[in-house]
């Protein structure tokens, strides 16, 4: 049985067209430094840290939903295994570009491996992220070779490896962030990291969905791993609303008075309302939890294929009000007073050079995922057991 | 032309002569006057290297606040086994909020565009009619326990011996973590922008001169730039080491900052004095242990 599948040109044009701009971008950004970014001394991460939370997360969440097949031997997720290792790949590399862009001295990078702090939470990723889009590659590369594909003990290694990489790397990521006593939006206990292993679950599950039940062109019924992944988003979103509720909960119920509870306040009503009301509230929980429960009721994927890139955008949009609202309250409430200047100015929104990277690098990411599936001839076999059918 | 005449050209003359003689006489006074202040800053090397005792001219009047306290940060310069242990004091009471320190330290360091080390914060306390305010100048309080130096993930920031926490400009990558970390607000990066930006004029000579900051006399302009990278204040490190004062310090018009070896190093010190009376520090509850203390502060910053 084949598979094909068809991407019109007119997507890869416009994904064309898109790189191009974010290659322009990234080409102004390392021309004239990070004066082309709206970011301040008092804001010093936006768009792109979240982007790349995002990415990491994503690559994350693939590798995990690929060991029911390659650690358990379900069958109804083989079909996941060879877009879930290209997505993990893809996504973890422009993830890797994402913060190396973002350094004030991108070439620097090599500090990182010369002069490593190990007292920091960034070493560890640094050094990890790295050796884990190896085991990825690795991964791949067993997959996708024919002759090496009955090598399934060494990928069931690669891939323990990996879930235990991604593990680490993920909640390391959390803790950086939960670590820190200075930024109370973020401080926190053990809950931080494991809502970045939550959300990573919940976006390589959403990618999955959506790009095997929304791609079903044999028949609109969601197959037995569609409705699999759609309950694991299920009770991921669900999980996610009642932790992010209870945060939100805590926060009103103080009256807002605590600095946490201001920065959910400028969350919930601040000049980005919208970022959550309708990102983070309704396209990762609202409109997922009620396509999903549509999806499976009326047994059509194509819902669930929605639910699937509705979350992917929530997931980007939770990203976003996790990163920049916990800056945007300043180390003192009249700081940004004190000596007034746009660069020390806790109010943030992306340039338009900030923009056409993120976008532009977005479509490069997508691109280069349809490329390397075309030329890896993905859609043309299906696996059992290793056996070409 | 008549007597009168040459009498009023010959006294104009004279007049004029006085007049011009009498600049010239105050000119000349006032470059003597200049000249004197020079002299101890030329005197003293700028770079001081970890073989060589710094030795300086004994200074006069040591009444004068800012002349005993240059002469305490000399004495501790001067005995390299024990660690100065820099420490400051601001009196808030004191604090006009003239912000002349602001501009003295952007002045000092060749601050660019965006960057400032020491804001100085205003603060309301009471009720109308017993309204007051005060104002908090905040440099980088050089915390004991600084949050900013385990996030670096270069070790680019570290503590001192001396309790200084400064920033290698070279190993810096710029990831701005330390910036995240910092209660304070006290670190700032430099995004490569001039003051005069956007002007056909852009970059002025000035903007583009070297920088004394850490001795490595770094303009943004050639290769070891400070372009993209974090700064910070560091009590003017390249001063007191030359047996200086923080320019903050030495601007202060109304005297409300000091600076010196802390307790630990010179218990008689003028800072040690300041700081045995009630003093607070910010954020104290943070636990990062700051080594600038504020004194007759009614209500601290938050």
């Amino acid at each position: 049985m084949k598979q094909r599948k068809i991407i019109s040109p007119i997507v890869y044009g416009v994904l064309v067209l898109l790189s191009l701009a974010g290659v322009v971008g990234i080409w102004y950004r390392f021309s004239q430094g990070l004066q082309v970014t709206a970011l301040t001394s008092y804001v010093p991460w936006g768009i792109w840290v979240s982007a790349y939370i995002f990415l990491i997360g994503l690559a994350g969440g693939c590798v995990f939903l690929v060991s029911p097949y390659v650690l358990w031997g379900r069958k109804e997720f083989l079909n996941l295994v060879g877009p879930a290792f290209l997505a993990a790949g893809v996504s973890l590399a422009g993830g890797l570009i994402f913060i190396w862009i973002d350094l004030g001295n991108p070439w620097g990078f090599l500090n990182l491996y010369l002069h490593p702090n190990w007292d920091s939470s960034i070493v560890w990723e640094a050094w990890g992220y790295p050796i884990f889009l190896l085991v990825i590659a690795g991964e791949l590369y067993l997959w996708y070779r024919p002759s090496l594909r009955k090598r399934m003990k060494l990928l069931k290694y690669l891939e323990t490896l990996s879930c235990v990489l991604a593990f680490l790397v993920i909640w390391d990521s959390g803790s950086a962030f939960a670590q820190n006593f200075s930024r109370p939006l973020w401080h926190g206990g053990w809950e931080k990291p494991l809502t970045f292993i939550l959300l990573a679950v919940i976006s390589g599950a959403a990618f999955l969905l959506a790009n095997h039940a929304g791609n079903n062109n044999r028949s609109p019924h969601p197959q037995k791993v569609d409705r699999e992944l759609a309950l694991v988003l299920l009770f991921g979103v669900i999980l996610f609303a009642a932790i992010e509720g209870f945060r939100l909960w805590e926060a009103w119920s103080n009256s807002w008075s605590t600095v946490s509870g201001q920065a959910w306040k400028t969350i919930v009503s601040g000049p980005y309302w919208y970022v959550f009301w309708i990102g983070q509230l309704g396209l990762l929980m609202v409109v997922p939890i009620f396509s999903i429960l549509l999806g499976l009721q009326r047994r059509d994927s194509r819902w669930l294929g929605f639910s699937g890139l509705s979350i992917l955008v929530g997931v980007f949009a939770s990203r976003l009000n996790f990163i920049i609202p916990g800056l945007v309250e300043p180390a003192f409430s009249k700081l940004d007073l004190a000596y007034q200047h746009p660069r020390l100015s806790v109010q943030y929104f992306p340039s338009l050079t900030e923009w056409t990277i993120t976008i532009g690098l977005g479509a490069i990411i997508i691109l280069a995922y349809l490329v390397i599936q075309r030329l890896l001839n993905h859609g043309n076999w299906m696996h059992v057991d290793g056996k070409k059918v | 032309m008549g007597i009168w005449g040459d009498q009023v050209t010959r006294q104009e003359s004279l007049f004029n002569v006085s007049r011009r003689r009498f600049l010239g006489i105050l000119t000349r006074l006032m470059a003597f006057l200049i000249a004197l202040n020079l002299i101890p800053r030329i005197s003293f090397a700028r770079v001081k290297t970890p073989e060589n005792k710094p030795s300086f001219n004994p200074l006069p009047n040591l009444e004068n606040p800012i002349l005993r306290m240059q002469h305490e940060v000399r004495e501790a310069l001067g005995k390299q086994e024990d660690s100065p242990d820099w420490t400051m004091a601001i009196d808030v009471n004191r604090c006009i909020g003239c912000h002349s320190c602001t501009i003295a330290c952007i002045a000092e360091n060749q601050l660019s565009s965006g960057m400032v080390y020491l804001p100085v914060l205003e603060q309301q306390s009471g009720h109308y009619p017993t309204l007051k305010q005060q104002f908090f100048p905040r440099p980088c309080m050089q915390c004991d326990n600084p949050p900013c130096v385990p996030v670096c993930p270069v070790d680019a920031t570290y503590k001192r011996e001396d309790g200084i926490v400064p920033v290698d400009y070279d190993r810096c990558i710029g990831c701005r973590a330390c910036i995240t970390a910092c209660p304070y607000g006290a670190r700032t990066f430099d995004f490569g922008e001039w003051h005069t930006q956007g002007t056909p004029v852009s970059p002025q000579p000035y903007e583009t001169a070297h920088s004394p900051e850490y001795n490595e006399n770094r303009s943004r302009r050639n290769g070891n730039s400070t372009v993209g990278i974090i700064r910070k204040c560091h009590f003017c490190i390249h001063r007191v080491e030359a047996g200086l004062l923080p320019a903050c310090v030495t601007t202060c018009i109304s005297g409300a900052i000091t600076f010196g070896p802390g307790p630990k190093r010179n218990p008689d010190s003028l800072v040690s004095q300041k700081i045995n009376q009630p003093t607070h520090r910010l954020k104290e509850q943070l636990g990062t242990q700051p080594r600038v203390f504020y004194l007759n502060a009614d209500n601290l910053p938050s």
